[in-house]
């Protein structure tokens, strides 16, 4: 039940975030991205395999829940998710490292420098 | 003896009203109403005292309900100078812990772990004042609670570890908290200055 619950969250954050109804931003720790709402915040980040610290070969995608006092209240990551909810192989890890582009993608303003960029060059008018 | 015109509509209107009345005295005679004139003026009376009554009971609850809307403005006013207050102060806090850190001295930074206490008490005075915050301007002090929360964790690391800290990350960090809270202040202080 809690599994397919994460599964929603992912799903709304992905949807949420393309649709730029969500604004990611940068966290304290490299190369982590955390959204807020009223009185919680979402935050992810990729360990990649090989990594200082990271008991696994694979890469490896990380949501934690924030709760009201900033402590980590739970932690999902797609392995797990994989393992509980199946789909087809490495459904979850492909979700979460969606979701985790466009996270970074919305934190660091890509998409934005993109769509200005693309107006600069719009306005470019040849004599 | 009557040229006058006034004179003669006042004489037909005082012979139409004593018509009108002794129909009404007799009819309030047949119904068992009233016997007399006096009874009439008693029941008139009685009808006017009434209405004039629920007039005033109209008046005093229009005049109770101005005086508990003014009194939730005030209340309000009193709200919002609070959460301004109270934003202000969490921002003028969170400068100084920039200055802190950019400046790396042991002794100031020993202080932190004060400063940052200082500064989530006024975030969540702020997340639970009755002034209604929109969504985004929760999420803008849910947000700086938790940047707060991971630099005092590793802040406090560095001290006991004697190790330096990276003030330029964290100095970055909490800039986008303070322009997010800069923006929920201006908002407060329009919505101030448009109450008044």
């Amino acid at each position: 039940m809690s599994q397919e619950k994460h599964g929603t969250l992912i799903d709304r954050l992905i949807k949420k975030t393309q649709d730029r109804s969500l604004e990611w931003k940068t966290s304290l720790l490299e190369g982590r991205y955390q959204i807020s709402f009223r009185d919680n915040t979402v935050r992810i980040h990729m360990v990649d395999g090989g990594d200082d610290g990271s008991p696994f070969e694979n890469p490896m995608v990380y949501l934690e829940l924030i709760n009201d006092e900033g402590i980590v209240a739970e932690t999902i990551n797609d392995e797990e998710l994989d393992r509980d909810i199946p789909v087809e192989k490495h459904f979850w890890f492909k979700k979460m490292t969606s979701l985790f582009e466009l996270a970074r993608r919305s934190a660091l303003g890509s998409d934005k420098i993109l769509d200005e960029i693309l107006t600069d060059l719009d306005d470019d008018v040849p004599f | 003896m009557w040229e006058n015109e006034p004179c003669r509509i006042g004489f037909g209107f005082i012979l139409a009203m004593q018509i009108y009345f002794v129909s009404l005295l007799e009819w309030a005679k047949a119904n068992n109403l009233a016997s007399t004139w006096s009874d009439v003026a008693g029941l008139l009376i009685a009808i006017v005292g009434f209405t004039a009554t629920l007039y005033g009971v109209f008046r005093s609850k229009r005049a109770a309900v101005l005086a508990q809307e003014a009194a939730q403005s005030a209340r309000d006013s009193i709200r919002l100078f609070d959460a301004i207050t109270n934003f202000s102060a969490a921002i003028s806090i969170l400068e100084e812990i920039r200055r802190t850190h950019r400046q790396n001295d042991p002794t100031g930074l020993a202080a932190l772990p004060e400063r940052y206490a200082a500064i989530r008490k006024h975030l969540i005075l702020l997340r639970a004042s009755p002034m209604s915050l929109e969504d985004d301007q929760h999420a803008a002090i849910q947000n700086a609670l938790v940047n707060l929360f991971d630099i005092e964790k590793r802040v406090e690391k560095a001290l006991a570890a004697k190790n330096a800290i990276n003030p330029a990350r964290i100095n970055a960090i909490i800039s986008g908290d303070i322009d997010n809270l800069l923006t929920v202040l201006t908002k407060l202080k329009v919505d101030q200055g448009a109450s008044k």
